[in-house]
């Protein structure tokens, strides 16, 4: 072998360890978040039990933990509502863009859901303020949720449109020679063989708007002595309260906050689990 | 070929006029966003001026006349770290799509694109927790006291690091959160290169690490894409900077000082600022102003995007 | 110096589970044309990639057998090394988009730090065009992309980018597929002078052009050498009826 090949050789080696530990590096951080969560989470859970999940938030100065009840009622129907209403309008734009691609309509659409993923969600949120809090006369359930929705309609709609996209044309073709229009051939073919991607971007759209906290921050208000007040009433999320709970200088407070993050983290991994565990039995 | 009609039936046309309303319903809401951002934030524009983007400032008042406010450092904090954050995500996005691209086997790379994919999709405000009560701590006795210490005579680490809620804590919890974006497109355009290029690569002896570079230079408008569309979200991110840049009015000219962000301004000052005449519309005003570069950075990032894919298909 | 520069014993290829190449006996010697003739689908481009090891970036693959290239077990050889003097020519011309017509032929030479200047640089990319029937057409060119250029130019650079490598033994897959007959006849020329320094390994299903250039051929038929040996042979006595009915086009 020639010396200077040995040369470029060890070059490789160099690099690609360089790079492996760049990597490393990179990907740390997430092993001391998931073990700090899983240490000072963990310790907030064993102490506080299953009231964790069924007592209301303590005051700054209190000895017991409490618990996190009112934002996980907020968050679970905040989300839900969020994925019910921007869901089917997401799926159906998506729909349209892919059956009738050449329109003005769908390019202006594929344009437009695009730019909404580029709007910091702190405008939504100061937006639905200003439109939805300020005429009711206070933050409300609401008002989080449909911030929460306008959040979810970009995300959905770019999964729905892979959804539909992956359909094979061979599969489309054989379904419009047998006559089908397009919406029976949408409601017998393509959620049948798409329902998988459909349901994981479900899936997906709630994960990703069950941890969004900036949406909620001007909107959703902070409930902190009942569970749930009525939808136009304040009400409380997750991520919401592990915000405002970190920003606080209380010990209690930042005790509760790991707690209620070491929840947040166990319900996105199991719900991230499904979504791609469904994934896993397409074949198409 | 010939031109499809757009309507081959008269079910189709049904179909299609459903759904316009929903479309019509999304744009007009946008419209509607922007135009509600603006118009609080005229009030503001009109009132200051271009002083807003000069002076640093933050002085509510109960008398209008007298509140003053200019929003050059949270404007500043902004830009910069993003900046950083991008700087720091971007090296590691490429380190990783070299793993997964060229040096792993494959079981193992689809195992950590997985792990990408996790870190990706976890909230932020986890990221932003554990940056202020784990991460800040740490950078502040590890890192910024000793090169406070060692290097102090340089500008950038002039001031001495007291709690670690600084830019560069926020710019390195930022890079984490972005990190999976950035790394999950380039992976994605990396293997949409046309195998041919690979394998006349290696074919000619080239090393694997010389491939990539080979494959990299191809893939360079693709990064800069990457690079423009995680910048793009680092401007509006809030949660991470609110809970790790400090909240305060100074220019960052030192790494280690807590300085402000329009999203971490608006974060912090929204609820007092009702209180007051002008506040409002001037966090408004900031808001308008990072909704318009993050628009326009993360529109050029998708075209540069579009054009690539197009052209690598040729 | 074994007068031997490709040594196969029985391999055997398995790729993700299908057996491509089914136990493959030959050798090749040195500073020879050795052409592999086939229909479509025989394993041809598959033999060539087990030769440079290519075959190692499939995922799913097996390789069983004995494979000697310049006196080595070529799963000795540093992998790189293999690929540094045994040169593969693609199919499907590969020219890197983002380099510039010289940087492409320059590129092997530069990575192997092979020529001491750029005048040698300069010299050496004007010869391997020049093999290939290009150099007249971009040689005001240099600096423009191969985007400008025709499929079949384009095949000409690869070709030209892989002699600059100086291998010991070239890989050709189909190297005149896109070209014109007047240029393959001219490139076809070259080959026969360039055996003076290298080994050449071809591809190909075109009967009259293994007639042509080859000195030895073997005939792949369904994963298998069906026939083999000298060209002149081969082409005035087929043996094996397959031989004949390829050699007359109708396979």
């Amino acid at each position: 072998m020639l010396s200077g090949y040995r040369a470029r050789k060890l070059k490789s080696y160099f690099m690609t360890s360089l790079m492996a530990l760049t990597s490393l590096l990179g990907v740390l951080p997430l092993f001391s978040v998931f073990y700090t969560a899983l240490l000072e989470g963990g310790k907030t859970l064993v102490e506080a039990g299953l009231n964790f999940f069924t007592d209301l938030p303590p005051t700054p100065l209190s000895t017991k933990l409490g618990g996190i009840v009112p934002a996980l009622v907020g968050s679970v129907v905040s989300s839900s509502f969020a994925v019910v209403v921007a869901g089917p309008i997401a799926f159906f734009i998506a729909f349209l863009v892919t059956e009738f691609p050449n329109s003005l309509l769908s390019k202006v659409s594929e344009v437009l859901v695009r730019s909404f993923s580029g709007i910091p969600s702190i405008i939504i949120s100061m937006f639905v303020y200003s439109v939805v809090v300020m005429s009711m006369g206070t933050q409300s359930l609401l008002a989080g949720s449909l911030s929460l929705s306008i959040v979810a309609l970009p995300y959905a709609y770019v999964y729905f449109a892979s959804a539909l996209r992956s359909v094979p044309e061979s599969l489309r073709e054989a379904a419009l020679s047998l006559g089908m229009s397009k919406f029976r051939v949408l409601r017998h073919v393509y959620m049948g063989v798409s329902r998988r991607y459909l349901v994981t971007g479900v899936l997906m759209s709630y994960i990703r708007v069950f941890g969004d906290t900036a949406p909620l921050l001007f909107t959703m208000g902070f409930l902190m002595n009942s569970v749930f007040a009525g939808i136009l009433r304040p009400s409380n999320a997750l991520p919401l309260l592990i915000f405002v709970y970190a920003l606080s200088p209380y010990e209690v407070f930042h005790r509760v906050a790991w707690g209620a993050v070491l929840v947040l983290i166990i319900f996105y991994l199991i719900l991230f689990t499904l979504a791609r565990g469904l994934l896993r039995g397409v074949r198409l | 070929m010939n031109r499809k009609k757009l309507f081959a039936s008269s079910s189709d046309k049904i179909v299609f006029y459903s759904i316009l309303p929903l479309v019509v319903g999304v744009l007009s809401l946008f419209i509607l966003i922007g135009f509600s951002i603006f118009s609080q934030a005229w009030v503001s524009f009109e009132r200051f001026g271009t002083n807003l983007l000069v002076l640093s400032v933050w002085k509510p008042s109960e008398d209008p006349e007298a509140e003053l406010y200019g929003l050059a450092t949270p404007l500043i904090g902004s830009l910069y770290s993003s900046l950083l954050a991008i700087a720091v995500a971007v090296p590691v996005s490429i380190s990783l799509t070299y793993l997964v691209g060229e040096v792993l086997p494959s079981s193992i790379g689809d195992l950590l694109r997985v792990l990408i994919e996790i870190m990706g999709g976890l909230p932020t405000v986890v990221y932003g927790l554990w940056g202020s009560l784990v991460l800040a701590p740490f950078l502040r006795d590890s890192v910024m006291t000793p090169l406070h210490r060692y290097l102090g005579f340089i500008q950038i680490f002039s001031c001495y690091p007291l709690t670690g809620y600084s830019v560069l804590t926020a710019g390195v919890v930022l890079a984490t959160a972005s990190t999976p974006y950035v790394t999950s497109l380039l992976i994605e355009g990396y293997q949409m290169i046309p195998a041919k290029y690979r394998e006349g690569a290696y074919s000619l002896g080239a090393t694997k690490y010389e491939v990539f570079k080979v494959l990299l230079g191809l893939l360079k408008p693709y990064v800069v894409a990457a690079s423009l569309l995680g910048f793009s979200r680092a401007l509006g991110e809030t949660t991470i900077v609110t809970l790790t840049i400090g909240n305060s009015m100074r220019l960052p000219l030192c790494l280690f000082e807590p300085t402000m962000t329009i999203p971490s301004l608006i974060a912090s000052q929204f609820e007092s600022a009702r209180l007051y005449t002008y506040a409002m519309p001037t966090l408004f005003a900031g808001g308008f102003l990072i909704l318009l570069v993050s628009l326009g950075v993360s529109y050029l990032g998708i075209k540069k995007l579009y054009k690539w894919r197009e052209e690598i298909r040729a | 110096m074994s007068a031997y520069v490709v040594e196969v014993s029985n391999l055997r290829v398995k790729i993700r589970g299908a057996e491509i190449l089914r136990g493959i006996n030959l050798r090749i010697r040195r500073n020879t044309v050795f052409v592999i003739m086939g229909p479509s689908g025989s394993g041809k481009s598959t033999f060539l990639r087990t030769l440079n090891r290519l075959v190692d970036l499939i995922d799913d693959v097996e390789v069983e057998g004995s494979v000697r290239v310049l006196g080595q077990d070529i799963f000795r050889f540093d992998p790189y090394e293999l690929r540094r003097r045994v040169v593969l020519v693609s199919q499907e011309p590969n020219p890197f988009p983002h380099m510039t017509i010289y940087d492409n032929v320059a590129l092997p030479a530069k990575l192997n730090k092979t020529v001491k200047n750029s005048q040698e640089l300069n010299e050496l990319v004007k010869w391997a065009l020049e093999k290939v029937m290009l150099w007249d057409e971009v040689k005001n060119r240099l600096r423009e992309y191969p985007h400008a250029l025709s499929g079949g130019q384009r095949q000409r650079l690869c070709l030209a980018r892989a002699l600059a490598a100086k291998p010991d033994i070239l890989l050709l897959d189909e190297p005149t597929a896109n070209i014109d007959p007047s240029n393959t006849l001219k490139i076809e020329e070259s080959l026969r002078e360039l055996k003076e320094e290298l080994t050449i390994v071809m591809v190909t299903h075109i009967p009259h052009q293994a007639i042509r250039v080859a000195d030895y051929v073997a005939l792949l038929y369904g994963g298998s050498i069906v026939e083999e040996g000298p060209a002149r042979e081969v082409f005035m006595n087929p043996e094996h009826e397959i031989t004949n009915s390829f050699l007359r086009g109708a396979v």
